[in-house]
Order: structure tokens, then C-alpha cells, then sequence
């Protein structure tokens, strides 16, 4: 089974699930967030593109990628592609990481705009760290 | 280039791509605009839903024996060009797909149409209106799927 965690206009929420799963725990330190390479605001060149983080313990692809909007669409694109492949819906596990304020994309692009990366980063790790545990709670990350 | 996957695209997936494949499978002439009744007769034509986008519709194979498709899109038709290709990439069926935006021949009449029958489900008033902007997008329609098969069939 592959994994793919979606963004909506973020980056650092499904990087943060990917991580997750990859490490196979449900904390994360701040430091370690950081540190994870794909943890950054995402930019209009991300949107539609995937990025593999690796595989995760039971040897499964685990990718993550950005959209502009309508992740439900995306969701249904790839369930029809993989029906057009005649391959199981279980090839991949599309695993929506959506911000409860869509707004949060924008103020991150807009830091990152002004060169102000850093502050981006701490705005984002506040929000993952403040989601994240609904994610866990939902069985959107590990 | 045989035997690739045919996607024609645009926001709902309920005009412009399904006539744009209709057109493809010949099974509406180029040199002649169709009736309305001819439109109407298509499976697909003005009765996609939301729930729907994103859902890619088989239509058949063409004279290359290729497989040609429409999908509604929304407004993020070049994304997923960009993310399916990816997918199938990863699925190792790369270079599979070939995409085709019909959204640029989509005049007023049919957003407008489109939007009071699918969206507002207001189809008595609609659907008269994309029938006639469909009929006036035909041309453009016609000229750009005889673009697409000069590419893909040579």
C-alpha cells in the first residue's frame, strides 16, 4: 500500500502525519518537526507535485503532496485511476491533512514572501502541534 | 503513441470534455454542429454532479486504439495534470496519460448554463442555454480534438 498524505496549500501538516507514520509514534518534539526537511511552507511549484519521504516499517511508500483545493476531487482522481489500472482501491490510502483555517496557507506563503521563513515555521509548528492530536484522534496519522 | 489513456478535462466534467471525447470517438461529425437532441443523447452531457469531479468517465477507444476519457476538474484542471501524471508514475504506467484542457473553449453562454442546470440544479433554465453555447463552442471543440489526434495518432 502506498501512503499519501494531502495538503490543502500546506505543507507542514501532511509532512507532519508522513513523519509520524514513519516513525511509527504519535509525539513529536518541536525539534524534531524542524529538523524533518519537507517541514516548510508550501510554495505554488509544490501544488500537484509528490514527494517521497520513505518507507515506513512494514515497508509501505509513505509520499505526501499539496493541492491548491478540492482535496475530495484529488481523493476520487486517484481512486478512478487506480480502477482505470484495474488495480485495488487499497493501492493507495489518500490521507486528507486539511488546517481548520484555510487562511493559515496564505499568512504562511506571505511570511515566507517577505523573508520571513522562520517565523513561518514557528506559526506552522504551533498549528501542527495544536492538529496533530486531532489527527491521531481521527486515525489520520499514526 | 498507441495505446495511451486520452483524458479530456474541464471544471465539471459535464460539456465541453464530454462532447470534446464524443467528438474524439466520432461519434459527433467535425463538419457539421450537432442538434440539440444529438448533445442531449450523450451519457454524460449536462448530468455530471459534484460528487462526481474528479471521476474519470471511459468513453471508449479510438482508430489508435487508445482510451479516451473525461473528468471534471473544477478549477484545478493543471494541478491534476501534474499530480495523476505523478500518480500513474509511481505506479509505474509512466508517460500513460495525455491530458487535454477543454476549459479554453468554453464561451459564456455555457458557464452560465452550466451553472444555473449543475450547480443551482435549475436544469428548465440551464439547459437550453449550454445547448446553444455548446452549439457556438462546437467549432473550437471540433479544430481542437482534430489537434489532439493529428498528435496522437501520428
Amino acid at each position: 500500500m502506498i501512503y499519501l498524505y494531502i495538503g490543502v496549500r500546506d505543507l507542514y501538516l501532511p509532512a507532519a502525519a508522513a513523519y509520524m507514520h514513519l516513525q511509527g509514534r504519535n509525539e513529536l518534539t518541536a525539534k524534531e518537526l524542524l529538523a524533518f526537511p519537507y517541514f516548510r511552507p508550501a510554495q505554488k511549484a509544490d501544488e500537484g507535485r509528490l514527494y517521497y519521504l520513505g518507507t515506513d516499517a512494514d515497508n509501505h511508500p509513505v509520499y505526501i503532496a499539496c493541492v491548491a483545493d478540492h482535496p475530495d476531487v484529488f481523493h476520487n482522481a486517484v481512486q478512478s485511476l487506480l480502477t482505470v489500472y484495474g488495480l485495488p482501491p487499497t493501492t493507495i490510502q489518500v490521507v486528507p491533512c486539511l488546517l481548520e483555517n484555510l487562511q493559515l496557507a496564505a499568512y504562511f506563503r506571505l511570511l515566507t514572501r517577505i523573508g520571513l521563513d522562520t517565523l513561518a515555521d514557528r506559526l506552522g509548528l504551533k498549528i501542527v502541534l495544536n492538529r496533530l492530536p486531532d489527527l491521531v484522534r481521527e486515525g489520520v496519522a499514526f | 503513441m498507441a495505446g495511451k489513456k486520452i483524458i479530456y478535462h474541464c471544471y465539471g466534467g459535464a460539456h465541453s470534455s464530454v462532447v470534446a471525447a464524443a467528438i474524439h470517438l466520432g461519434k459527433l461529425d467535425t463538419q457539421r454542429i450537432p442538434e440539440a437532441q444529438e448533445l442531449l443523447a450523450l451519457t454524460l452531457f449536462d448530468r455530471q454532479t459534484q460528487a462526481g469531479h474528479g471521476q474519470l468517465h471511459f468513453f471508449g477507444f479510438d482508430e489508435g486504439k487508445n482510451e479516451v476519457y473525461s473528468v471534471g476538474c473544477r478549477n484545478v484542471g493543471d494541478m491534476m495534470e501534474k499530480f495523476l501524471t505523478e500518480i500513474a508514475q509511481i505506479l509505474g504506467f509512466s508517460g500513460d496519460l495525455f491530458f487535454v484542457d477543454t476549459l479554453h473553449c468554453v464561451n459564456l453562454r455555457m458557464r452560465i448554463g452550466g451553472y444555473l442546470s449543475r450547480r443551482l440544479g435549475l436544469v428548465p433554465l440551464g439547459r437550453p442555454l449550454v445547448v446553444a453555447g455548446t452549439r457556438a463552442a462546437y467549432p473550437r471543440l471540433a479544430a481542437l480534438v482534430q489537434k489532439v489526434k493529428a498528435q496522437v495518432l501520428t
